[in-house]
């Protein structure tokens, strides 16, 4: 032991007062900590819930990006021609076959056979 | 290889909030903890603060307490010291109201004046050392801990330890020169 550890010794720490234990104790049942803590939700598992939190509104966004990707798909050009199918049924039904055939017709004859063709027809409109 | 800790009997109830496990672990480390803020602060009330403060913040961090990293009483020592350092950094005087106790004048009482006058040499050489120069004399001497366990508790590396428990020895003994060279001891 050198002179210093010697000099060192020389100072000793008290021995804490009676009343010091007895005031943490007090203090720590007015703080009751852990009967608080065990009712909450652990620092971990929060931070999971708030993962979780993000997963389900991605999946949320990824589900109506899918549903808009389908709804688009709905109004191509095929399900028109479903429509125009389904006019021209109902056309045919209330009488009307022959307008609606010659409404068609005037399209197609006159991309086949020109605007002045297509101008001539428009003075023999059925009856 | 990581160690057991000696505490680890007492988590359980620490972790329940029951007041029987923090009462046995103040029987364990109550003096233990106080010491390190009597040294550092050379004040036994002050002291008594900081154990106060160190075990009420374990009593509250208990429920979310991770087995396998530090044990308590290592994390009770870094918490003390970090508290001292905060006390002594706000750089207020500190005021004892320990009265100088009255001496007999018999042969007896003559020896422990000069002990208690080497003491408070001693007390405010080590008073008069820098912040952490003092925590690691405090930690590796009084404390007993080794230069890695000294060292993990105030965040260093262990050279850089060692050379500050260097410098705080030869501060000490440029302070307390004359007492060695007289022979005090």
């Amino acid at each position: 032991m050198t002179d210093l550890d010697k000099l060192l010794d020389s100072v000793q720490s008290p021995e804490p007062s009676d009343l010091l234990k007895a005031r943490i104790l007090r203090e720590a049942r007015s703080l009751r900590p852990a009967e608080k803590a065990s009712e909450t939700t652990p620092a971990n598992d929060r931070a999971w819930t708030q993962n979780f939190s993000v997963k389900k509104w991605g999946a949320i966004a990824a589900l109506a990006l899918v549903f808009g990707v389908v709804g688009f798909s709905t109004m191509s050009p095929t399900s028109t021609v479903d429509e125009m199918d389904y006019v021209a049924e109902a056309a045919d039904t209330m009488g009307y076959d022959e307008l609606y055939a010659w409404v068609q017709g005037e399209d197609g004859d006159a991309n086949e056979e020109g605007a002045n063709e297509a101008s001539t027809r428009t003075n023999s409109v059925p009856a | 290889m990581s160690r057991i800790d000696p505490d680890n009997d007492l988590l359980p109830g620490l972790m329940a909030g029951q007041e029987k496990a923090l009462s046995d672990l103040m029987d364990r480390h109550l003096k233990t903890v106080t010491a390190i803020g009597f040294y550092m602060l050379g004040d036994a009330a002050l002291a008594e603060d900081v154990a106060q403060s160190t075990f009420l913040k374990l009593w509250q961090k208990a429920p979310t307490w991770e087995t396998g990293n530090a044990s308590v009483l290592t994390w009770m020592r870094r918490v003390a010291t970090n508290d001292c350092l905060d006390r002594l950094r706000k750089k207020k005087p500190i005021y004892s109201d320990n009265l100088p106790e009255q001496v007999d004048q018999t042969a007896d009482g003559l020896a422990a004046l000069e002990q208690a006058e080497t003491a408070r040499t001693v007390q405010n050489a080590l008073n008069q050392l820098p912040e952490m120069q003092k925590a690691a004399m405090t930690l590796s001497y009084y404390q007993g801990l080794s230069q890695k366990d000294g060292a993990a508790i105030l965040g260093y590396n262990e050279k850089a330890y060692e050379s500050l428990l260097s410098r705080g020895r030869k501060n000490l003994k440029a302070a307390l020169r004359p007492l060695i060279d007289n022979e005090l001891i």
